[in-house]
């Protein structure tokens, strides 16, 4: 078995592409931004630039208000609807669900009847790319289901999610979009045990950039979104 | 070439697309609306508890909401107290069923029911507004003074209000077996005692909540020929039954009848709508997520959820109005803090 994204890249490399097995299965990568679309990689020389909590994953509205140079206290006043919506945050359940579904039938995979599944217990993402387990799970099941059909009654036990290895790193649904959600949010980062609320992950993150002269670095984005920030947080600043 | 009428109707038509695969918080079986409200208009609230998140709402979006009994500074100053004159338009407390309704307008207009007052402890309350005064009020006279008042604010809400939004909550009602005079609450719950000789309980039929509701609706036209009605189901279940049956299917007979009725009127009368609160909370696209652990309260993301379907279709923002944006508007304080609404109040609570 082998992940699609895993797959362009072997298949773009002539030796990686040797060392492919005659018969595979491809199955999705599942990314879903639309509980955490405050979410962003920054990277300086192809290497990856950590939050203050030391994991990949930063905050895009953190980012443009650090380097700004706004306090931590300014910066903190951006985190609310008004600016969510003008982001376009609130109109990430359509993105990710086109992009998914895109991949999903790539795979040759139903993408409806797992988002039906995994919507049954509300939220189903750590972050853009840790699926919980029940995510997972229900992949599996239409994999087991599409591949080995006379076998698949083991998936069915009520316990039989997978061992979660993606725990450790839990990015919050903010209240606000999670209420758009139809489900509770909140500001409380985890990242193995280091824990913090909105207050503090600014202030770690404001820390740890300066340790590293942040400012001072030539960066590159993922998504890109400098331009639309510009626009849209700018004429904020100093209005909340 | 065979015609199938299925084919090709709206999103909305289809299980898959109109509730199976929409995504969560997303949910919106409003299809049409006849009327909306701006911030010109007056708007008041009666009817189950439910109803008091309405009107919270309504407030906090800046739209115009009656109040015609505001607490004065010379009152109680307790919660209840400010509860009774911020989340009613006027100080009736909880109209569960629609004959209770209709009767607030006779008694408004004059009608004298014989059985009106409970006693307990030495202290009266109001047979059909229990809670109005904290504790009961000291005497009976006190009590009818205030009742004057109250049923006096009670036609200027049916009188200057350009949109009344009235939330359905139950069929099941005791009345008295003097004069039929319908109660919030069972004698002998909150005050006074039941008595089988001068109470009686009663579970509303579809026929007769038609009926009522028709003749309410067409009787608050006459008073004011402008206004416009907005009907809605309270998605909250029964607390209890006193039918010899299970609470939920005496739930699901009190929520149809009342969904039929509320239905069948607002096709039938141009000026009264129906908005789908019901829906949305007890859909099965929430999975359930919508009702607290008791499995009855409704949840603040719940609430939340059927206010920003209401704002969407019914306020109108034309730009020059004071009214908030839905973002802004915050329904309940303890909204968004992961903690369930309790800040309304219910007779209905009294009886377990």
């Amino acid at each position: 078995m082998i992940q699609d994204s895993v797959l362009r890249i072997v298949l773009s490399d002539e030796t990686l592409r040797e060392l492919l097995p005659k018969v595979y299965i491809v199955y999705p990568t599942i990314t879903f931004s639309a509980f955490h679309p405050d979410t962003q990689y920054i990277f300086c020389e192809e290497r990856v630039i950590k939050n203050g909590l030391g994991s990949d994953w930063n905050s895009r509205i953190l980012v443009w208000a650090y380097l700004n140079e706004l306090t931590v206290d300014e910066s903190l006043l951006l985190f609310d609807m008004e600016t969510y919506k003008k982001l376009g945050y609130l109109d990430e359940w359509s993105n990710s669900t086109e992009e998914l579904r895109r991949t999903f039938e790539n795979c040759s995979l139903d993408y409806s009847q797992w988002i039906r599944g995994v919507q049954r217990d509300g939220q189903f993402m750590y972050g853009i790319n840790h699926p919980m387990p029940a995510a997972l799970t229900y992949l599996a099941r239409q994999l087991a289901d599409r591949e080995f059909s006379s076998h698949v009654q083991s998936l069915r036990e009520p316990n039989g999610d997978p061992k979660d290895y993606l725990s450790h790193i839990v990015w919050p649904v903010y209240p606000e979009i999670a209420e758009e959600l139809g489900m509770e949010g909140d500001y409380h980062w985890r990242v193995g045990r280091k824990r913090a609320n909105l207050h503090e992950f600014a202030q770690r993150c404001y820390q740890s950039w300066d340790l590293i002269g942040l400012r001072n670095l030539k960066i590159t984005y993922v998504p890109d979104s400098v331009a639309r920030d510009n626009v849209v947080l700018q004429p904020l600043v100093g209005r909340k | 070439m065979d015609h199938n009428p299925y084919r090709g109707l709206a999103a909305s038509q289809y299980w898959r697309s109109g509730v199976a695969e929409v995504g969560p918080g997303q949910f919106d079986p409003v299809t049409s609306v006849k009327f909306q409200i701006t911030s010109h208009d007056v708007v008041s609230t009666l009817g189950s508890c439910f109803a008091q998140h309405l009107a919270r709402h309504i407030k906090d979006s800046g739209l115009r909401y009656m109040m015609t009994e505001p607490l004065l500074e010379t009152e109680e100053q307790t919660e209840q107290a400010a509860m009774m004159a911020t989340q009613f338009s006027a100080r009736y407390g909880n109209i569960y069923t629609t004959r209770q309704a209709l009767q607030l307008l006779d008694r408004a207009n004059g009608w004298e029911t014989a059985d009106d007052v409970w006693e307990r402890n030495g202290r009266y309350f109001d047979a059909f507004r229990p809670h109005v005064r904290t504790g009961g009020f000291t005497t009976i006279e006190e009590l009818r003074d205030a009742r004057v008042a109250h049923l006096q604010a009670v036609k200027r809400v049916f009188t200057e209000s350009d949109v009344v939004v009235f939330t359905l909550g139950l069929t099941e009602a005791w009345m008295s077996t003097i004069d039929g005079a319908v109660y919030p609450t069972a004698p002998g719950v909150i005050a006074g005692s039941q008595d089988n000789s001068r109470h009686v309980f009663q579970n509303f039929s579809y026929p007769e909540v038609l009926s009522d509701l028709l003749n309410w609706c067409q009787r608050v036209r006459e008073m004011n020929t402008s206004v416009r009605i907005l009907l809605t189901v309270s998605p909250v279940p029964l607390n209890a039954t006193y039918v010899p049956r299970n609470v939920w299917t005496s739930t699901t007979y009190s929520k149809a009848v009342l969904r039929a009725v509320a239905g069948d009127v607002a096709a039938e009368l141009p000026y009264v709508d129906y908005f789908p609160s019901y829906e949305i909370v007890t859909s099965p696209q929430a999975h359930g997520r919508y009702f607290e652990d008791d499995l009855r309260e409704v949840t603040s993301v719940g609430v939340k959820h059927v206010m920003r379907v209401f704002d969407r279709h019914y306020v109108l923002r034309d730009g020059t109005s004071d009214l908030k944006a839905p973002a802004q508007v915050r329904t309940a304080s303890k909204i968004g803090d992961g903690q369930k609404i309790s800040d309304v109040f219910c007779d209905e609570e009294f009886l377990d």
